[in-house]
């Protein structure tokens, strides 16, 4: 399901416009992206928490030119399901 | 991961930024949750702008062992679900680290350049506030150290050849910690005697340099490092009791090492003596106390070279030591020695160094040589309008500020240029401070210029003064 399919499903089930839809989970997405910080994990709906992991520095060598390079920190958006997203998965059959 | 923003408060910020009911924004969250639940189940794809997409990822069925019991098992397939971040919320995540950018590291060899400039690295990448104080008294003995070690190291290459590569670089930095020692020794018994020994010491090094000559005229290379470091410590003393015998010694073959590294103590007294001569003199009684070890020593422990050479290691290290916490911790007392005794050189420096300073706070542009072939932006820069007034934040660097206002980190320069009246360093920003965004022409931030670029580049290493 993409996100033209997604706004579609949500208007129909709240009975709005798919415009009004779309704007809500643009409000949403804009809220929860404001809120999260290394410190402050954002729950997403029942289905789990987005975090932000730090990767650190590390040192990595070109093998052919045998030049070290210090790449620097990082942060990356992490998803952790809920016990309960990940069981429901889990009894999932293979349907294919 | 202290608090964690849960569903319920996300439906307070959303209904305050809607001005809607909190029921409203429930009522979406619970329809958003049964839809998404839904289509994920249905789909095992849910692709979401500004968020991501959540795949489930088929784990086939596979064979395993029970740990506890040893028995085969299988571990049947099943779906696992995978986030795959939208790019731009990956972005906006990592913004206080965009700035970063890899760094490329000097080879393996150079064992004390390393460590500094990754120091020196990661406080420019990081320019915490703790970082302003403590790294600045440290920076005098560590380039006073590397400037020797460099010199140094450029005498025993040109001299030792082939055999400087068999040397292991723990005794290149044995030997440099020597060298120092002899040098602080030297420099304490100048102190005491003064122009005596630099007139001494003249005719001195005619006689070894002439020597030397000779000698390199010999093939034989040493590899035995050990018991030449012992000798030049000894020659170091004998010096020091009796300052003519030096010649004497020499004639032997085996002295190759040692005539070097005194010709190289020499030049570097000669350099530093006068200079030193005021640093030095808190030093003058630990010194000397130390001093009278060495020659016992080589009494003693003619035969077992191995254990004089440790002993004097050790001695060298305290001498070094000592040396180092004695520089830094009377740093004050000096000052104020040599303000009450009002030496011309060091109050002329601190008045060149308060004039250079006023003069670039007027001179907003830093202006590269010709030859470097950057005349084409070198021109002198005017910041009369401003698109922005930004008072710093704790997050805030020069380099974010400049990605997030002309959308490349290397244009910092501009910002920096443009706000020197109140900013001593690039890196020195303070929390509340008021910075002064300038509206810079087009051309001037055109990312696809690669002159451009390397320009902004090469005139940030400037100012960072790297």
């Amino acid at each position: 399901m993409n996100n033209k399919e997604l706004v579609v499903a949500l208007a129909e089930k709240m009975a709005v416009t798919q415009k009004e839809a779309a704007a809500l989970l643009g409000v949403y997405v804009e809220e929860a992206q404001k809120v999260l910080t290394v410190e402050q994990p954002v729950a997403f709906l029942n289905a789990g928490n987005f975090e932000v992991k730090v990767r650190e520095q590390r040192l990595s060598v070109n093998p052919k030119t045998k030049k070290r390079l210090l790449v620097p920190p990082k942060m990356v958006l992490n998803f952790v399901p809920t016990t309960v997203l990940k069981s429901k998965i889990k009894q999932l059959g293979q349907d294919e | 991961m202290s608090e964690k923003i849960n569903s319920k408060e996300l439906a307070k910020l959303m209904a305050s930024h809607l001005g809607v009911s909190l029921q409203a924004s429930n009522a979406f969250l619970e329809a958003f949750q049964d839809v998404f639940e839904e289509a994920l189940l249905r789909d095992k794809v849910v692709k979401i702008n500004g968020v991501g997409t959540f795949k489930l990822v088929w784990h086939a069925p596979r064979k395993s062992v029970n740990v506890r019991t040893g028995d085969e098992m299988e571990i049947a397939g099943h779906y696992k679900i995978s986030f795959l971040p939208d790019g731009d919320w990956n972005t906006k995540v990592n913004e206080p680290m965009a700035h970063l950018e890899a760094v490329e590291l000097p080879g393996e060899g150079d064992v004390i350049t390393v460590p500094t400039d990754t120091v020196e690295d990661i406080d420019s990448e990081m320019p915490l506030e703790e970082n302003g104080g403590k790294a600045d008294d440290y920076v005098l003995p560590m380039e006073h150290l590397n400037e020797q070690v460099t010199e140094v190291k450029s005498l025993l290459a040109g001299i030792m050849g082939d055999s400087a590569n068999m040397t292991s670089e723990p005794d290149e930095s044995s030997e440099v910690a020597e060298v120092q020692e002899s040098i602080e020794e030297n420099a304490v018994e100048e102190d005491s005697v003064a122009e005596e020994t630099i007139e001494i010491n003249i005719p001195q090094i005619k006689e070894v340099t002439d020597l030397v000559s000779e000698i390199q005229a010999v093939p034989e290379v040493e590899s035995n490092v050990e018991p030449n470091q012992e000798q030049t410590v000894d020659d170091v003393s004998d010096e020091l009791s009796e300052e003519s015998e030096v010649v004497e010694v020499l004639p032997e073959a085996q002295q190759e090492e040692p005539v070097v590294e005194t010709v190289a103590e020499e030049q570097m007294e000669e350099t530093e003596a006068e200079d030193d001569s005021v640093k030095e003199e808190p030093q003058v009684p630990k010194e000397q106390d130390n001093e009278p070890q060495e020659p016992t020593k080589h009494k003693t422990c003619v035969w077992p070279w191995l254990v004089g050479v440790l002993c004097l290691l050790v001695v060298a290290g305290l001498g070094y030591y000592f040396y180092n916490t004695y520089y830094t911790g009377d740093n004050n007392v000096q000052e104020n020695l040599i303000a009450e005794e009002s030496v011309e050189p060091v109050d002329s420096l601190v008045n060149v160094a308060e004039e250079t300073v006023e003069e670039v706070v007027y001179d907003s542009t830093y202006y590269f040589p010709p030859e470097t072939g950057y005349e084409a932006y070198d021109i002198p820069r005017k910041y009369t309008d401003y698109i922005a007034y930004r008072t710093v934040t704790s997050e805030d660097r020069l380099v974010t500020l400049a990605l997030q206002y002309y959308g490349h980190k290397f244009f910092w320069v501009y910002i920096y240029e443009a706000n020197r009246d109140v900013l001593s360093h690039p890196d020195k920003l303070t929390v509340g401070q008021q910075l002064k965004i300038p509206q810079i022409d087009t051309s001037l931030i055109d990312t696809g210029n690669s002159e451009l670029m390397e320009y902004v580049k090469k005139l940030g290493d400037v100012y960072v003064g790297k």
